[in-house]
């Protein structure tokens, strides 16, 4: 439960660090004048906050909870009884439902149904390509091992 | 070097006899590892609580089950008061290898793998014991088989 609890606070922690330090440089790259607020965040998802910068904590925080959830999902992983491909379909569901909630609320993406749609594919796409490459890489490296133990068994 | 096999019924066990004209340090040092291979030993705990000692070499597997650690060998489960780590530590150069992150077993008593279509890596032992690999250890698994089938031709 310890090693649990400090995965997910050092993944909360670096992710929202890191989402921190994005933001800054893209405001400071894109607002080099900085009079027109925080430019990395959507006016849509400003307006839902009393103010902009409870908004910044909030995407912050936000950033932060997507981490956690990518690195605690990954636990699902460790569990050897349950095979890998339901484990990436178990980790796909959780992470793509958190990210998906919050990429909604931060950049609103429900209100462009071709982003919308057009992310979730590519992040299903690439859960596919990466089961596909992975079972067939296992299923390789199980036939050598099979073929190994055979013959020390025979010799 | 030469490795010769004998096999003969007036033998009731291995026994290893390293011949030379002179008990030079290369004798010393085959002897050395041969003591270490099969003399190492650890105390361990049945069921009912009796005791008795554990050779390396009639240790199957070792696993953690909540705060014990558990040695498989072909006569039963023993507990043993050694964290995995310093298992794997001791075992590890005499073919053990970690197959998820709680447990390890002799690589020579592997009888095979079996991957579901749901992609679970079930390994079986020539005693019939099945258990689970995981994912990330398969590499590895391969990994060793194939250093020690090209040491044995070299």
């Amino acid at each position: 439960m310890k090693e649990v609890l400090k995965r997910g606070f050092m993944s909360f922690a670096l992710s929202s660090f890191a989402g921190l330090l994005v933001n800054l440089i893209i405001d400071v790259v894109m607002n080099t004048s900085f009079t027109t607020g925080f430019t990395s965040m959507s006016p849509d998802y400003v307006a839902l906050f009393p103010s902009v910068t409870i908004a910044a904590y909030v995407n912050i925080l936000l950033y932060g909870v997507i981490g956690a959830t990518f690195a605690l999902s990954a636990y699902i992983y460790e569990i050897e009884k349950i095979g890998f491909i339901i484990q990436s379909i178990i980790y796909f569901i959780i992470t793509s439902s958190v990210c998906v909630g919050i990429t909604i609320l931060l950049w609103q993406l429900h209100k462009y149904p071709s982003a919308f749609i057009s992310t979730l594919a590519g992040y299903l796409a690439t859960h596919i390509i990466m089961i596909v490459i992975e079972y067939r890489k296992l299923k390789a490296d199980i036939k050598v091992i099979n073929e190994l133990s055979s013959d020390k068994e025979q010799s | 070097m030469k490795i010769l096999t004998e096999t003969d019924s007036k033998y009731k066990e291995i026994e290893l006899h390293v011949c030379n004209n002179a008990l030079t340090d290369e004798v010393r040092a085959v002897v050395g590892e041969l003591h270490e291979i099969y003399d190492y030993s650890i105390p361990g705990t049945d069921g009912a609580g009796n005791k008795r000692i554990i050779r390396r070499a009639e240790i199957l597997s070792a696993y953690s089950e909540g705060q014990r650690v558990i040695v498989l060998t072909i006569d039963g489960r023993y507990t043993v008061q050694k964290k995995l780590y310093e298992l794997e530590n001791d075992l590890g150069e005499a073919n053990f290898i970690r197959i998820s992150k709680s447990e390890i077993v002799n690589i020579h008593k592997i009888k095979s793998l079996d991957l579901s279509i749901t992609g679970t890596i079930k390994l079986v032992m020539k005693t019939g014991y099945e258990t689970y690999v995981s994912r990330r250890n398969v590499a590895k698994i391969k990994e060793k088989l194939t250093k020690e089938r090209l040491e044995g031709r070299a």
